[in-house]
């Protein structure tokens, strides 16, 4: 990725001192105006024309704690519902009792879900 | 699928928007639905001509050509003089269109979805159908939507282009700067279904983090630049940094407490913070405070080291200032660890009893990985009933 090699030489210029400090830092800002309820004023969200919550779009993101806590599924081909119900059950984590595997047609071909 | 279909399907998810966005630039009077109907058809032909004659040398120039043509076609065909001289001149010369002119296009198409006189999620929705180039269920699932409502909104989309001749080509950037925020949403989105899809062999979900960056990197160099599209690059970096650890050599995805933490990228989690830093500013936006999130997880040497407690107070925050049931819903994964299980079960059996969230699949896997946890913690007991 050119984009982030470009701004990794601006970062090795730094010392590892100088880089590290940062991380703190941007943390405690973050903390000190959740401290000071400054972030709750509603006054400067709308002046600075940004979409406040009564425009704002629902949407997912990149979230992670969800997302990277759930391994996701296996699609596996079979003939039918109790084919498939079958081959889950002899999953080695469902046979010793440490996991339940739920069985689900997907609905179509392409796209529904990439997970 | 034949090789030729593989490779006519990448070009597709790569190109398609972008040839619009090319073609709109070249013949201005040319509606966006017809573009549409122009880029499809190139494709098709590419389908049909191909498996015969070979691959071209350059199949997006070869696309693009036949796309230029097929509108000179057509224009001729409904002979609005304006546009045919237009047409001669420009069927004379074959011009090559550079890579960096794919991606300036791509550009020019983000800034003209996010039109102001369209309200904000259309602006999205365009954008996601012709920046992202994401098929209608794939826009559908990220918004939380039924696809036909998405169909629908594009269709009117499209026919407010076309009724209040919007332009949506533009060549300059200067107005824009109210448009960022949107802007700034889009970028997100085709980040997020990116890293959403990061596994998969094509790469595909790669492509589209490295879009997602490198378009929030043009926004950075502009004089548009703004706090939020710093948080914004601070949230994608601390992503990007996981990568490699997010996957295992089979593809499979790894639940982030057993990531091998060495395989993330230390330099780029520098950078991230170095921008998040940068991003001080007297309010927050949705991507400090999830940055702030994602830069918690990514300091944690060990998943044990986690500070949950600051995961659980930045979401209260981000749900305080921007309710949304996909952030509810990670910020009761982060309270399960935080151990505050009763209030993690509520918050997810109340999403449950909302009709318009029991379509969301993560909320379904998220309870039930829910009762596993719950199962396998020490002193682990269900959730309440949810009669009290």
């Amino acid at each position: 990725m050119l984009i982030i090699r470009e701004d990794l030489g601006k970062m090795r210029q730094m010392t590892d001192e100088e880089r590290f400090a940062n991380i703190p830092m941007m943390l405690k800002w973050v903390d000190s105006l959740i401290a000071t309820g400054n972030y709750i004023k509603g006054e400067p969200l709308l002046t600075t024309g940004r979409y406040v919550s009564k425009d704002q779009i629902l949407s997912d993101g990149p979230f992670i704690e969800a997302r990277e806590g759930i391994s996701g599924y296996e699609i596996i081909w079979a003939e039918n519902i109790e084919q498939a119900a079958a081959i889950a059950q002899n999953c080695p984590l469902v046979q010793r009792g440490l996991a339940v595997r739920e069985v689900r047609p997907i609905a179509s071909k392409y796209g529904v879900s990439n997970e | 699928m034949s090789e030729f279909d593989r490779r006519i399907e990448i070009l597709y998810k790569e190109r398609f928007g972008q040839l619009i966005s090319l073609i709109l630039l070249r013949f201005r009077r040319l509606p966006i639905d017809w573009a549409e109907d122009i880029v499809q058809e190139a494709f098709t032909a590419a389908a049909t001509h191909w498996p015969k004659t070979g691959m071209p040398e350059n199949p997006s120039g070869w696309l693009y050509q036949t796309c230029k043509n097929k509108a000179i076609n057509l224009l001729k065909t409904i002979a609005k003089t304006t546009d045919l001289s237009h047409a001669k001149t420009a069927a004379a010369a074959v011009d090559e269109i550079s890579e960096d002119g794919f991606k300036d296009a791509q550009l020019r198409m983000l800034l003209a979805c996010c039109h102001p006189q369209m309200t904000p999620k259309t602006q999205i929705v365009l954008a996601l159908k012709y920046v992202a180039n994401l098929k209608v269920e794939n826009i559908a699932l990220q918004l939380g939507a039924e696809p036909d409502a998405i169909e629908k909104m594009l269709y009117r989309a499209r026919q407010k282009i076309k009724s209040e001749s919007l332009i949506l080509s533009t060549r300059h950037y200067g107005y824009s700067a109210q448009r960022l925020s949107v802007v700034h949403k889009v970028i997100y989105l085709i980040f997020s279904e990116g890293y959403k899809q990061s596994g998969e062999k094509m790469g595909r979900g790669k492509i589209m983090c490295e879009d997602a960056l490198m378009l929030n990197k043009f926004l950075l160099d502009s004089p548009l630049c703004n706090p939020e599209t710093k948080a914004l690059q601070a949230l994608l970096l601390f992503n990007v940094a996981r990568f490699s650890a997010r996957f295992d050599a089979e593809g499979n995805s790894v639940e982030l407490e057993y990531q091998d933490r060495t395989l993330w990228d230390q330099s780029l989690i520098q950078l991230a913070a170095f921008f998040l830093t940068e991003s001080e500013d007297t309010v927050f936006s949705p991507y400090h405070l999830e940055a702030a999130i994602a830069c918690v997880h990514c300091i944690a040497p060990k998943f044990e080291d986690t500070d949950w407690e600051a995961i659980c107070k930045y979401y209260e925050v981000l749900l305080q200032l921007y309710p949304s049931p996909f952030a509810q819903i990670n910020y009761a994964v982060a309270l399960q660890y935080n151990h505050q299980n009763d209030k993690a079960f509520r918050i997810l059996t109340d999403l449950q009893q909302n009709p318009s969230f029991t379509k969301l699949p993560i909320l379904d896997l998220t309870i039930r990985k829910y009762f596993e946890r719950v199962s396998t913690q020490p002193n682990g007991r269900p959730g309440p009933h949810a009669k009290k």
